[in-house]
Protein backbone atom coordinates (compact mmCIF):
# COMPACT_ATOMS: atom_id res chain seq x y z
CA UNK A 1 0.00 0.00 0.00
CA UNK A 2 1.32 3.50 -1.04
CA UNK A 3 0.36 5.59 1.84
CA UNK A 4 3.10 8.41 1.19
CA UNK A 5 1.38 10.75 -1.09
CA UNK A 6 -0.79 13.78 0.93
CA UNK A 7 -3.90 13.72 -0.21
CA UNK A 8 -4.83 17.16 2.45
CA UNK A 9 -2.63 18.70 4.40
CA UNK A 10 -4.24 20.92 7.76
CA UNK A 11 -1.02 22.97 8.60
CA UNK A 12 -2.09 25.12 11.80
CA UNK A 13 -5.42 25.25 11.22
CA UNK A 14 -7.67 27.69 13.64
CA UNK A 15 -11.32 27.87 13.74
CA UNK A 16 -13.49 29.71 15.63
CA UNK A 17 -17.53 30.60 15.12
CA UNK A 18 -19.00 33.53 14.76
CA UNK A 19 -20.72 32.89 17.96
CA UNK A 20 -16.64 33.07 19.85
CA UNK A 21 -16.51 29.24 20.03
CA UNK A 22 -13.00 27.99 19.31
CA UNK A 23 -13.52 24.89 17.48
CA UNK A 24 -9.96 23.72 16.43
CA UNK A 25 -6.62 25.56 17.72
CA UNK A 26 -3.28 25.09 15.85
CA UNK A 27 -4.37 21.90 14.25
CA UNK A 28 -1.71 19.63 11.95
CA UNK A 29 -3.11 16.74 10.09
CA UNK A 30 -2.37 14.57 6.86
CA UNK A 31 -4.32 12.52 4.78
CA UNK A 32 -2.15 9.84 2.65
CA UNK A 33 -3.93 9.08 -0.13
CA UNK A 34 -5.55 5.32 -0.14
CA UNK A 35 -5.36 5.42 3.94
CA UNK A 36 -8.25 4.90 6.50
CA UNK A 37 -7.67 7.57 9.01
CA UNK A 38 -9.87 7.28 12.24
CA UNK A 39 -10.90 11.02 14.17
CA UNK A 40 -11.45 9.73 17.70
CA UNK A 41 -12.33 12.42 20.44
CA UNK A 42 -15.19 13.57 23.03
CA UNK A 43 -18.23 15.51 21.98
CA UNK A 44 -17.85 18.94 20.63
CA UNK A 45 -14.36 18.18 20.12
CA UNK A 46 -14.34 19.82 15.86
CA UNK A 47 -14.28 16.46 14.55
CA UNK A 48 -16.94 17.61 12.16
CA UNK A 49 -15.74 20.82 12.06
CA UNK A 50 -12.34 18.60 10.76
CA UNK A 51 -14.84 17.15 8.00
CA UNK A 52 -16.48 20.59 6.81
CA UNK A 53 -12.96 22.35 6.63
CA UNK A 54 -11.66 19.63 3.99
CA UNK A 55 -14.78 19.27 2.08
CA UNK A 56 -14.56 22.87 1.89
CA UNK A 57 -18.00 23.49 3.47
CA UNK A 58 -16.57 26.07 5.84
CA UNK A 59 -13.55 28.44 5.48
CA UNK A 60 -10.62 28.67 8.43
CA UNK A 61 -10.11 31.19 10.44
CA UNK A 62 -6.40 30.81 10.15
CA UNK A 63 -3.72 28.39 8.64
CA UNK A 64 -4.10 26.72 5.61
CA UNK A 65 -5.81 23.62 3.90
CA UNK A 66 -3.91 21.92 0.81
CA UNK A 67 -6.38 19.97 -0.84
CA UNK A 68 -5.69 17.73 -3.91
CA UNK A 69 -8.89 17.02 -4.68
CA UNK A 70 -11.60 19.38 -5.51
CA UNK A 71 -14.90 19.74 -3.61
CA UNK A 72 -17.71 20.41 -6.26
CA UNK A 73 -16.36 17.79 -8.49
CA UNK A 74 -17.46 14.67 -6.80
CA UNK A 75 -14.62 13.69 -5.58
CA UNK A 76 -15.33 14.26 -1.98
CA UNK A 77 -18.12 12.06 -0.87
CA UNK A 78 -19.45 13.10 2.38
CA UNK A 79 -21.67 10.80 4.99
CA UNK A 80 -23.48 13.13 7.51
CA UNK A 81 -24.26 11.96 11.02
CA UNK A 82 -28.13 10.83 9.88
CA UNK A 83 -29.25 9.52 6.83
CA UNK A 84 -29.92 13.13 5.62
CA UNK A 85 -32.09 11.44 2.74
CA UNK A 86 -34.73 13.37 0.72
CA UNK A 87 -37.66 11.55 1.81
CA UNK A 88 -39.68 12.82 -1.12
CA UNK A 89 -37.30 10.51 -3.71
CA UNK A 90 -36.33 6.92 -4.05
CA UNK A 91 -33.53 5.27 -2.99
CA UNK A 92 -32.32 5.23 -6.73
CA UNK A 93 -33.18 9.45 -6.97
CA UNK A 94 -31.48 10.04 -3.65
CA UNK A 95 -28.16 7.64 -4.92
CA UNK A 96 -28.07 9.66 -8.15
CA UNK A 97 -28.52 13.31 -6.74
CA UNK A 98 -24.46 13.94 -6.86
CA UNK A 99 -24.85 12.70 -10.49
CA UNK A 100 -27.95 15.03 -11.41
CA UNK A 101 -26.18 17.79 -9.51
CA UNK A 102 -23.37 17.45 -11.29
CA UNK A 103 -24.99 17.24 -14.72
CA UNK A 104 -24.06 13.81 -16.17
CA UNK A 105 -26.23 12.60 -18.72
CA UNK A 106 -29.31 10.10 -17.45
CA UNK A 107 -28.68 6.70 -18.26
CA UNK A 108 -25.03 6.67 -17.04
CA UNK A 109 -26.36 8.16 -14.16
CA UNK A 110 -28.97 5.18 -13.39
CA UNK A 111 -26.61 2.70 -14.55
CA UNK A 112 -23.89 4.43 -12.04
CA UNK A 113 -26.20 5.10 -9.26
CA UNK A 114 -27.31 1.25 -9.55
CA UNK A 115 -24.12 -0.06 -9.52
CA UNK A 116 -23.47 1.90 -6.38
CA UNK A 117 -26.55 0.56 -4.54
CA UNK A 118 -25.81 -2.83 -5.60
CA UNK A 119 -22.19 -2.70 -3.66
CA UNK A 120 -23.93 -1.34 -0.60
CA UNK A 121 -26.34 -4.43 -0.90
CA UNK A 122 -29.73 -2.91 -1.87
CA UNK A 123 -30.23 -4.06 -4.97
CA UNK A 124 -34.14 -4.21 -4.95
CA UNK A 125 -34.82 -1.64 -3.10
CA UNK A 126 -33.87 1.00 -5.69
CA UNK A 127 -38.15 2.33 -6.06
CA UNK A 128 -38.70 2.01 -2.14
CA UNK A 129 -38.84 5.47 -0.48
CA UNK A 130 -36.46 6.23 2.66
CA UNK A 131 -39.93 5.98 4.62
CA UNK A 132 -40.27 2.04 3.61
CA UNK A 133 -36.29 1.55 4.81
CA UNK A 134 -34.92 0.52 8.52
CA UNK A 135 -32.33 3.17 10.09
CA UNK A 136 -29.57 1.18 9.03
CA UNK A 137 -30.97 0.82 5.33
CA UNK A 138 -31.06 4.13 5.05
CA UNK A 139 -27.59 4.58 6.27
CA UNK A 140 -26.68 2.45 3.40
CA UNK A 141 -28.27 4.43 1.12
CA UNK A 142 -26.54 7.53 2.04
CA UNK A 143 -23.15 5.85 1.74
CA UNK A 144 -23.99 4.61 -1.67
CA UNK A 145 -24.70 8.19 -2.47
CA UNK A 146 -21.34 9.68 -1.26
CA UNK A 147 -20.17 6.21 -3.30
CA UNK A 148 -21.58 7.25 -6.73
CA UNK A 149 -19.61 9.80 -7.88
CA UNK A 150 -16.69 7.33 -7.25
CA UNK A 151 -14.91 9.95 -4.52
CA UNK A 152 -11.55 9.66 -4.23
CA UNK A 153 -11.86 11.24 -0.68
CA UNK A 154 -14.67 9.67 1.38
CA UNK A 155 -15.90 11.98 4.83
CA UNK A 156 -17.94 10.07 7.36
CA UNK A 157 -19.20 11.99 10.50
CA UNK A 158 -20.25 9.32 12.95
CA UNK A 159 -22.31 7.43 10.25
CA UNK A 160 -23.01 4.36 12.39
CA UNK A 161 -23.75 6.86 15.85
CA UNK A 162 -27.82 5.84 16.16
CA UNK A 163 -27.77 2.59 14.99
CA UNK A 164 -27.75 -0.36 16.87
CA UNK A 165 -25.14 -2.73 18.28
CA UNK A 166 -25.69 -5.38 15.32
CA UNK A 167 -25.91 -3.51 12.60
CA UNK A 168 -23.22 -1.11 13.61
CA UNK A 169 -21.25 -3.96 13.37
CA UNK A 170 -22.48 -5.15 10.14
CA UNK A 171 -22.23 -2.12 8.21
CA UNK A 172 -18.46 -1.77 9.54
CA UNK A 173 -17.38 -4.94 8.19
CA UNK A 174 -19.61 -3.97 5.04
CA UNK A 175 -17.50 -0.56 4.53
CA UNK A 176 -14.25 -2.02 5.31
CA UNK A 177 -14.51 -4.45 2.50
CA UNK A 178 -16.03 -1.64 0.50
CA UNK A 179 -12.62 0.08 0.88
CA UNK A 180 -10.41 -3.14 0.94
CA UNK A 181 -12.13 -3.42 -2.28
CA UNK A 182 -11.89 0.19 -4.05
CA UNK A 183 -9.14 1.87 -1.70
CA UNK A 184 -10.62 5.40 -1.37
CA UNK A 185 -8.94 7.70 1.12
CA UNK A 186 -11.18 7.57 4.23
CA UNK A 187 -11.53 10.06 6.87
CA UNK A 188 -13.84 8.76 9.44
CA UNK A 189 -15.01 10.55 12.83
CA UNK A 190 -15.91 8.43 15.27
CA UNK A 191 -17.25 8.28 19.40
CA UNK A 192 -15.92 4.72 19.45
CA UNK A 193 -12.67 3.10 19.72
CA UNK A 194 -13.36 0.07 18.98
CA UNK A 195 -14.99 0.76 15.64
CA UNK A 196 -11.87 3.05 15.08
CA UNK A 197 -9.42 0.18 15.84
CA UNK A 198 -11.39 -2.37 13.55
CA UNK A 199 -11.60 -0.40 10.22
CA UNK A 200 -8.77 1.91 10.28
CA UNK A 201 -4.90 2.00 9.46
CA UNK A 202 -4.25 5.25 11.87
CA UNK A 203 -6.36 6.20 14.74
CA UNK A 204 -6.05 9.98 15.51
CA UNK A 205 -6.93 11.26 18.79
CA UNK A 206 -8.36 14.48 19.57
CA UNK A 207 -8.26 16.56 22.92
CA UNK A 208 -11.68 17.97 24.12
CA UNK A 209 -12.44 21.71 22.76
CA UNK A 210 -10.64 23.44 21.20
CA UNK A 211 -9.64 20.51 19.33
CA UNK A 212 -5.72 19.73 19.00
CA UNK A 213 -3.98 16.86 18.20
CA UNK A 214 -3.11 14.15 20.84
CA UNK A 215 -1.36 11.49 19.22
CA UNK A 216 -1.82 9.06 16.53
CA UNK A 217 -1.46 5.19 16.41
CA UNK A 218 -1.10 3.16 13.57
CA UNK A 219 -3.16 0.18 13.46
CA UNK A 220 -1.15 -2.83 12.60
CA UNK A 221 -3.61 -5.70 12.13
CA UNK A 222 -3.23 -6.71 8.35
CA UNK A 223 -6.55 -6.84 5.53
CA UNK A 224 -8.92 -8.20 4.99
CA UNK A 225 -9.91 -8.25 8.11
CA UNK A 226 -12.48 -10.62 9.71
CA UNK A 227 -15.37 -9.51 12.37
CA UNK A 228 -13.46 -12.04 14.55
CA UNK A 229 -10.57 -9.47 14.88
CA UNK A 230 -12.62 -7.93 17.51
CA UNK A 231 -12.29 -10.89 20.24
CA UNK A 232 -8.31 -11.30 20.08
CA UNK A 233 -6.31 -10.04 22.40
CA UNK A 234 -4.06 -7.72 20.60
CA UNK A 235 -7.28 -5.97 19.49
CA UNK A 236 -8.70 -5.95 22.75
CA UNK A 237 -5.20 -4.49 24.11
CA UNK A 238 -4.91 -1.68 21.52
CA UNK A 239 -8.38 -0.27 22.11
CA UNK A 240 -7.10 -0.24 25.75
CA UNK A 241 -4.39 1.85 25.37
CA UNK A 242 -5.59 3.71 23.29
CA UNK A 243 -8.75 4.38 25.60
CA UNK A 244 -6.44 4.93 28.56
CA UNK A 245 -4.34 7.82 26.31
CA UNK A 246 -7.83 9.36 25.69
CA UNK A 247 -9.24 9.05 29.17
CA UNK A 248 -5.86 10.43 31.20
CA UNK A 249 -5.93 13.55 28.46
CA UNK A 250 -9.54 13.83 29.04
CA UNK A 251 -8.67 13.97 33.08
CA UNK A 252 -5.96 17.19 32.92
CA UNK A 253 -8.77 20.55 33.23
CA UNK B 1 -71.94 6.71 8.02
CA UNK B 2 -71.98 8.69 11.51
CA UNK B 3 -71.62 12.47 10.34
CA UNK B 4 -74.55 11.50 7.55
CA UNK B 5 -76.81 9.92 10.71
CA UNK B 6 -76.04 12.39 13.01
CA UNK B 7 -77.49 15.66 10.15
CA UNK B 8 -80.51 13.26 9.27
CA UNK B 9 -81.05 13.61 12.59
CA UNK B 10 -80.83 17.17 13.36
CA UNK B 11 -82.36 18.23 10.04
CA UNK B 12 -85.97 15.71 11.18
CA UNK B 13 -85.60 17.40 14.90
CA UNK B 14 -85.51 20.92 13.07
CA UNK B 15 -88.58 20.12 10.88
CA UNK B 16 -90.53 19.02 13.89
CA UNK B 17 -89.46 22.24 15.76
CA UNK B 18 -90.80 24.19 12.91
CA UNK B 19 -94.05 22.76 12.06
CA UNK B 20 -95.16 21.94 15.89
CA UNK B 21 -94.60 25.49 16.97
CA UNK B 22 -95.95 26.71 13.57
CA UNK B 23 -92.70 29.25 12.70
CA UNK B 24 -94.12 31.18 9.84
CA UNK B 25 -91.53 30.59 6.42
CA UNK B 26 -90.28 34.21 6.71
CA UNK B 27 -88.82 33.46 10.18
CA UNK B 28 -87.41 30.10 10.02
CA UNK B 29 -88.55 27.80 7.17
CA UNK B 30 -87.64 24.16 7.62
CA UNK B 31 -85.82 22.01 5.74
CA UNK B 32 -89.02 20.79 3.27
CA UNK B 33 -89.70 24.44 2.66
CA UNK B 34 -85.90 24.23 1.59
CA UNK B 35 -85.75 21.54 -0.19
CA UNK B 36 -89.06 22.51 -2.34
CA UNK B 37 -87.10 26.05 -3.10
CA UNK B 38 -83.60 24.04 -3.97
CA UNK B 39 -86.33 22.13 -6.53
CA UNK B 40 -88.36 24.79 -7.73
CA UNK B 41 -85.19 27.13 -7.90
CA UNK B 42 -83.00 24.99 -8.67
CA UNK B 43 -81.26 26.45 -12.32
CA UNK B 44 -81.47 29.75 -11.30
CA UNK B 45 -79.40 28.78 -8.03
CA UNK B 46 -77.20 26.53 -9.78
CA UNK B 47 -76.44 29.21 -12.41
CA UNK B 48 -75.03 31.50 -9.32
CA UNK B 49 -73.31 28.93 -8.04
CA UNK B 50 -71.28 28.72 -10.85
CA UNK B 51 -70.72 32.22 -11.24
CA UNK B 52 -69.51 32.38 -7.58
CA UNK B 53 -67.53 29.05 -8.05
CA UNK B 54 -65.68 30.49 -10.92
CA UNK B 55 -64.43 33.64 -9.18
CA UNK B 56 -63.54 31.70 -6.19
CA UNK B 57 -61.73 28.95 -8.25
CA UNK B 58 -59.70 31.87 -9.93
CA UNK B 59 -58.86 33.76 -7.14
CA UNK B 60 -57.61 30.36 -5.55
CA UNK B 61 -54.83 30.19 -8.39
CA UNK B 62 -54.30 33.82 -8.02
CA UNK B 63 -53.92 33.46 -4.33
CA UNK B 64 -51.41 30.36 -4.99
CA UNK B 65 -49.21 31.66 -7.38
CA UNK B 66 -48.61 35.08 -6.17
CA UNK B 67 -48.61 33.42 -2.44
CA UNK B 68 -45.64 31.12 -3.65
CA UNK B 69 -44.06 34.00 -5.17
CA UNK B 70 -43.52 36.19 -2.27
CA UNK B 71 -42.79 33.65 -0.29
CA UNK B 72 -40.02 33.02 -2.71
CA UNK B 73 -39.32 36.17 -2.21
CA UNK B 74 -39.08 37.03 1.20
CA UNK B 75 -37.26 33.34 1.42
CA UNK B 76 -34.22 35.07 -0.43
CA UNK B 77 -32.60 36.62 2.59
CA UNK B 78 -33.63 37.38 5.92
CA UNK B 79 -33.72 41.46 5.42
CA UNK B 80 -35.89 40.85 2.63
CA UNK B 81 -38.16 38.87 4.78
CA UNK B 82 -37.91 41.69 7.85
CA UNK B 83 -38.58 44.22 5.69
CA UNK B 84 -41.76 42.73 3.88
CA UNK B 85 -43.52 40.53 5.76
CA UNK B 86 -45.50 43.15 7.95
CA UNK B 87 -47.00 44.09 5.55
CA UNK B 88 -48.10 40.74 4.08
CA UNK B 89 -49.33 40.83 7.83
CA UNK B 90 -51.48 43.86 6.98
CA UNK B 91 -52.94 42.62 3.94
CA UNK B 92 -54.21 39.42 6.57
CA UNK B 93 -55.66 41.76 9.14
CA UNK B 94 -56.91 44.55 7.32
CA UNK B 95 -61.04 43.16 6.88
CA UNK B 96 -61.45 42.91 2.73
CA UNK B 97 -64.44 44.89 3.08
CA UNK B 98 -62.79 48.25 3.74
CA UNK B 99 -60.73 48.03 0.86
CA UNK B 100 -63.83 47.21 -1.36
CA UNK B 101 -64.93 50.57 -1.97
CA UNK B 102 -61.28 51.77 -3.22
CA UNK B 103 -61.72 48.86 -5.70
CA UNK B 104 -64.87 49.19 -6.44
CA UNK B 105 -63.73 52.77 -7.93
CA UNK B 106 -60.38 51.72 -9.59
CA UNK B 107 -61.67 48.89 -11.38
CA UNK B 108 -64.76 49.16 -13.47
CA UNK B 109 -65.84 45.52 -14.22
CA UNK B 110 -66.53 44.17 -11.65
CA UNK B 111 -65.69 40.48 -11.63
CA UNK B 112 -62.18 41.83 -11.63
CA UNK B 113 -63.13 43.39 -8.12
CA UNK B 114 -64.52 40.14 -7.11
CA UNK B 115 -61.41 38.08 -7.82
CA UNK B 116 -59.29 40.91 -6.69
CA UNK B 117 -60.71 40.85 -3.30
CA UNK B 118 -61.12 37.43 -2.76
CA UNK B 119 -57.65 36.43 -3.45
CA UNK B 120 -56.47 39.03 -1.32
CA UNK B 121 -58.09 37.47 1.29
CA UNK B 122 -57.00 34.09 0.29
CA UNK B 123 -53.84 34.40 0.07
CA UNK B 124 -52.06 35.16 3.04
CA UNK B 125 -52.06 31.32 4.34
CA UNK B 126 -50.20 30.70 1.39
CA UNK B 127 -47.23 32.90 1.69
CA UNK B 128 -46.72 32.08 5.23
CA UNK B 129 -47.10 28.48 5.00
CA UNK B 130 -45.05 28.35 2.11
CA UNK B 131 -42.34 30.69 3.78
CA UNK B 132 -42.03 28.27 6.56
CA UNK B 133 -41.22 25.65 4.19
CA UNK B 134 -38.60 26.91 2.33
CA UNK B 135 -36.81 27.69 5.66
CA UNK B 136 -37.37 24.18 6.98
CA UNK B 137 -35.02 22.05 4.90
CA UNK B 138 -32.30 20.16 6.03
CA UNK B 139 -28.92 22.31 6.80
CA UNK B 140 -27.24 18.95 5.86
CA UNK B 141 -28.72 18.44 2.63
CA UNK B 142 -28.00 22.25 1.71
CA UNK B 143 -24.36 21.52 2.27
CA UNK B 144 -24.68 18.04 0.42
CA UNK B 145 -25.73 20.61 -2.50
CA UNK B 146 -22.81 22.83 -2.09
CA UNK B 147 -21.16 19.91 -2.03
CA UNK B 148 -21.80 19.11 -5.11
CA UNK B 149 -21.95 22.59 -6.48
CA UNK B 150 -25.15 22.70 -6.85
CA UNK B 151 -26.34 26.19 -8.51
CA UNK B 152 -29.46 28.11 -7.11
CA UNK B 153 -32.29 26.94 -9.95
CA UNK B 154 -31.06 23.58 -8.51
CA UNK B 155 -31.41 24.23 -4.94
CA UNK B 156 -34.69 25.83 -5.62
CA UNK B 157 -36.33 22.99 -7.40
CA UNK B 158 -34.44 20.06 -5.96
CA UNK B 159 -34.96 21.43 -2.87
CA UNK B 160 -36.70 24.17 -1.85
CA UNK B 161 -39.49 23.49 -3.46
CA UNK B 162 -40.34 19.32 -2.49
CA UNK B 163 -39.42 20.87 1.25
CA UNK B 164 -42.46 23.57 0.82
CA UNK B 165 -44.81 21.54 -0.74
CA UNK B 166 -46.56 20.13 2.13
CA UNK B 167 -46.63 23.55 3.54
CA UNK B 168 -47.65 24.93 0.55
CA UNK B 169 -50.52 22.59 0.30
CA UNK B 170 -52.05 22.89 3.86
CA UNK B 171 -51.44 26.30 3.51
CA UNK B 172 -53.79 26.57 0.02
CA UNK B 173 -56.34 24.20 2.16
CA UNK B 174 -56.69 27.06 4.48
CA UNK B 175 -56.92 29.52 1.21
CA UNK B 176 -59.59 27.44 -0.29
CA UNK B 177 -62.10 28.70 2.39
CA UNK B 178 -61.22 32.05 2.53
CA UNK B 179 -61.20 32.27 -1.30
CA UNK B 180 -65.18 31.20 -0.99
CA UNK B 181 -65.83 33.70 1.93
CA UNK B 182 -63.69 36.41 0.43
CA UNK B 183 -65.96 35.71 -3.22
CA UNK B 184 -69.57 35.57 -1.17
CA UNK B 185 -68.39 39.08 0.97
CA UNK B 186 -67.38 40.65 -1.78
CA UNK B 187 -70.55 39.63 -3.64
CA UNK B 188 -72.50 41.29 -0.87
CA UNK B 189 -70.28 44.42 -0.64
CA UNK B 190 -70.00 44.94 -4.51
CA UNK B 191 -73.05 43.27 -5.88
CA UNK B 192 -73.72 41.69 -8.69
CA UNK B 193 -77.13 41.68 -10.58
CA UNK B 194 -78.55 39.71 -13.40
CA UNK B 195 -78.12 36.44 -14.93
CA UNK B 196 -74.56 36.87 -13.89
CA UNK B 197 -75.01 37.54 -10.56
CA UNK B 198 -73.50 35.47 -8.03
CA UNK B 199 -75.10 32.68 -5.63
CA UNK B 200 -74.09 35.40 -2.71
CA UNK B 201 -75.70 38.19 -4.60
CA UNK B 202 -79.25 35.72 -5.08
CA UNK B 203 -78.92 34.68 -1.10
CA UNK B 204 -78.98 38.70 -0.42
CA UNK B 205 -81.85 39.76 -2.51
CA UNK B 206 -83.96 36.63 -1.56
CA UNK B 207 -83.69 37.57 2.02
CA UNK B 208 -84.48 40.79 1.70
CA UNK B 209 -87.56 39.54 -0.10
CA UNK B 210 -88.22 37.64 2.71
CA UNK B 211 -87.95 34.31 0.71
CA UNK B 212 -86.07 32.29 3.04
CA UNK B 213 -86.31 29.36 1.98
CA UNK B 214 -84.50 30.23 -0.86
CA UNK B 215 -82.20 32.15 0.92
CA UNK B 216 -81.93 29.15 3.04
CA UNK B 217 -80.83 27.11 0.14
CA UNK B 218 -78.15 29.50 -1.26
CA UNK B 219 -76.65 29.18 1.85
CA UNK B 220 -76.51 25.24 1.84
CA UNK B 221 -75.34 25.57 -1.95
CA UNK B 222 -72.77 27.74 -0.54
CA UNK B 223 -71.67 25.55 2.43
CA UNK B 224 -71.39 22.55 0.60
CA UNK B 225 -68.84 24.11 -2.22
CA UNK B 226 -66.84 25.47 0.50
CA UNK B 227 -66.83 22.13 2.44
CA UNK B 228 -66.37 20.64 -1.73
CA UNK B 229 -63.38 22.63 -1.94
CA UNK B 230 -61.70 21.80 0.89
CA UNK B 231 -62.26 18.00 -0.14
CA UNK B 232 -60.91 18.27 -3.12
CA UNK B 233 -58.00 20.11 -1.86
CA UNK B 234 -57.19 17.36 1.16
CA UNK B 235 -57.55 15.12 -1.92
CA UNK B 236 -55.05 16.93 -4.21
CA UNK B 237 -52.66 17.13 -1.06
CA UNK B 238 -52.96 13.14 -0.78
CA UNK B 239 -52.04 12.31 -4.34
CA UNK B 240 -48.99 14.11 -4.23
CA UNK B 241 -47.75 13.43 -1.01
CA UNK B 242 -49.24 10.11 -0.18
CA UNK B 243 -45.43 7.99 -1.38
CA UNK B 244 -43.42 10.03 0.98
CA UNK B 245 -45.46 12.95 3.79
CA UNK B 246 -45.57 11.82 7.56
CA UNK B 247 -48.78 13.75 7.34
CA UNK B 248 -50.19 11.35 4.48
CA UNK B 249 -48.81 8.50 6.92
CA UNK B 250 -51.34 5.21 6.78
CA UNK B 251 -51.91 4.42 10.70
CA UNK B 252 -50.88 0.79 10.25
CA UNK B 253 -51.57 -1.61 13.57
Amino acid sequence: MTQNQCLTNLTSVDKTFSSGTKALDALDLKVFRGEFLSLVGPSGCGKSTILRLIAGLMKPTAGTIDNYVLPGKGQVGYVFQDPTLMPWATVLDNVSLPLQLMGQSCGDQDERAAAAIRWIGLSGFETAFPRQLSGGMCMRVSIARALVTNPSLLLLDEPFASLDEFTRSKLNEDLLALWEEHQWTVVFVTHSIREAVFLSDRVTLLSPRPGTLLSTFRIPFPHPRRGDLRDDYEFTDLCRKISSTLTSAMGQP
Amino acid sequence: MSPFLFGSALLVLWELAVSVNGVPEYILPGPRAILTALWNDGSDLWAGLLVTLQITLAALVMAACTGAGIAMLLAQTRLIEKTLFPYAVFLQVTPIVTIAPFVIIWVENIYVVLLILASMAAVFPVISNTLTGLKSADSNLRELFQLYGANSWQLLTRLLVPTGLPYFLAGLRISGGLALIGTVVAEMVAGTSGTRSGLASRLLEASYRLELPRAFAAFFLLSLAGFSIYMILQWISHLLLRNWHESERQHEG
